[in-house]
């Protein structure tokens, strides 16, 4: 009895989480590499918690932040109508925050290895930031931005402890690794193989077309 | 970029489908999910009520509970947690109990364990696994028999502690512990029929295992009529009929 489900499910929020973070990691990794805020290092470091904060100390927090109990929960609820821990919004969050770094620092070492001549011409031809930005620097990077992207999908794909947390294994919020692990418990092992056998090959598709993509595209480019 | 905005549109409206139907959520404990499956297909059959079942351990579950979980309904292993809801104020009635668990032994090795838990002490038992006492309702229970069977000094060192039931269900299929002390239920899950050996473990020697149910302010707030019906209907022939043939007693 194969449900398809869980893996529209998990398409579904790596896709949306990956266009949410492509969005939002401009800015941040564009600042986190150009500014010369004394306490950037204190920033860099919060971006990359997530690289080493057990996945279930996440999930935990953001259970507890976004609780109905909880303030933060409460002004949600009462603001917006919406409930975040047990529905597919607040797994966006969750996986927002957990695959952040994933995105932002391919994006942080591409705009680094720029030479800062490139924005500086662009600047004296009398562009702005913002125009600069779009049509000069991320150009330039566009390896850095399909490896950014590709990681944190992947990541997402793969996430498991802070679902499990926040998620609370409803129709709504059963992603593949989820289903995976509710069939184990239930001892059914033949979906549980079945499960994990399209999820590995799922991925490795993935990762052969990017590095495929990556060899042949990218060498045009550049 | 646009090929994937019309696969990302179609996932999602593929996804949000059917979403209107009524339908009742139900937090079940690990022990009571193969009952439960059989449970809510009956009780769909009868009132055309979609049954969500989510199930994690019983601790796991109060958990959430409090954290604004949105279960109807709350099917646990034991009365503790349901009381500890109820005390705090998250249920609309009491817990009641709704079925008494069974503890078995039970083994995939073809050794015959007809001495029940004195069994374990023969070598050919060299790890045993029993869920958390301090978190799993059927831990507690395991915990209590080695203890007034004297046998718990003696097997320490063959203890394997996993998380609940539905982790020591895990350890013993795979075999990676020679035996297990688990619920009844698991023998009569589909996919275990009674594989291996087991053996029911002496009343005598634990406290019953009082399973208890109760309705959640979640569902009495927005699921009053639907979650009232599959409160009732945990009471009634059908179900006990069911729990019967899963190994639990419900008189």
């Amino acid at each position: 009895m194969i449900s398809w489900i869980p893996f529209l499910t998990t398409l579904k929020l790596a896709f949306i989480t990956t266009v949410i973070l492509f969005v939002i990691s401009i800015p941040i990794s564009y600042w986190l590499t150009y500014s010369k805020f004394k306490f950037k290092f204190f920033f860099e470091a919060i971006v990359s918690l997530p690289l080493v904060l057990p996945p279930s100390v996440l999930g935990f927090y953001l259970l507890v932040t976004f609780s109905s109990q909880s303030p933060v929960g409460k002004f949600f609820l009462e603001n917006f109508d919406v409930s975040l821990p047990f529905t597919f919004a607040g797994l966006v969050i969750g996986s927002v925050i957990y695959s952040l770094p994933f995105m932002v620092q391919p994006m942080q070492s591409g705009f680094q290895n720029l030479p800062i001549a490139l924005k500086e011409a662009s600047y004296t031809l009398g562009k702005s930031r913002f125009q600069t930005l779009i049509r000069v620097l991320l150009p330039n990077i566009k390896a850095s931005l399909l490896t950014g992207i590709v990681l944190s999908f992947a990541h997402t794909i793969g996430e498991f402890g802070v679902v499990l947390m926040m998620g609370g294994n409803l129709d709504e919020t059963r992603v593949a690794s989820i289903a995976i692990y509710d069939s184990v418990n239930k001892l059914d092992y033949g979906t549980a193989h079945t499960y994990s056998l399209i999820l590995l090959v799922f991925s490795f598709v993935i990762l052969t077309a990017v590095y495929l993509f990556n060899k042949k595209g990218f060498k045009a480019v550049k | 970029m646009r090929q994937l905005t019309v696969i990302f549109i179609s996932l999602f409206i593929f996804s949000c489908g059917g979403k209107k139907q009524e339908k009742i959520t139900i937090a079940v404990a690990n022990n009571m999910r193969y009952a439960m499956d059989v449970i809510a297909e009956e009780f769909e059959r009868i009132h055309h009520i979609k049954v969500e079942v989510s199930s994690s351990s019983s601790g796991t579950l109060t958990t959430q509970i409090k954290q604004g979980a949105p279960f109807d309904i709350f099917i646990s292993a034991n009365m503790r947690y349901p009381n500890v809801l109820f005390e705090e104020g998250f249920t609309e009635n009491s817990p009641k109990v709704y079925a008494y668990g069974s503890l078995v032994l039970w083994t995939l090795k073809d050794v015959s364990i007809e001495d029940g838990l004195a069994s374990l002490l023969s070598s050919e038992f060299k790890k045993v696994a029993i869920a958390n006492p301090e978190t799993a309702p059927y831990g507690m229970a395991a915990l209590e028999a080695l203890k007034n069977a004297s046998l718990a000094e003696a097997l320490k060192p063959k203890i394997i502690w996993g998380e609940g039931v539905g982790q020591i269900n895990q350890y013993v299929k795979s075999e990676s512990v020679d035996a297990g002390l688990t619920s009844k239920s698991v023998l009569f899950s589909p996919k275990i029929k009674k594989k291996g050996h087991s053996v029911d473990v002496d009343k005598s020697l634990y406290s019953p295992i009082e399973q208890g149910v109760v309705l959640l302010n979640h569902g009495k707030k927005n699921n009053n009529k639907n979650a009232k019906l599959f409160y009732k209907f945990m009471f009634s022939d059908e179900t006990k009929t069911i729990l019967t043939k899963f190994g639990y007693d419900v008189n």
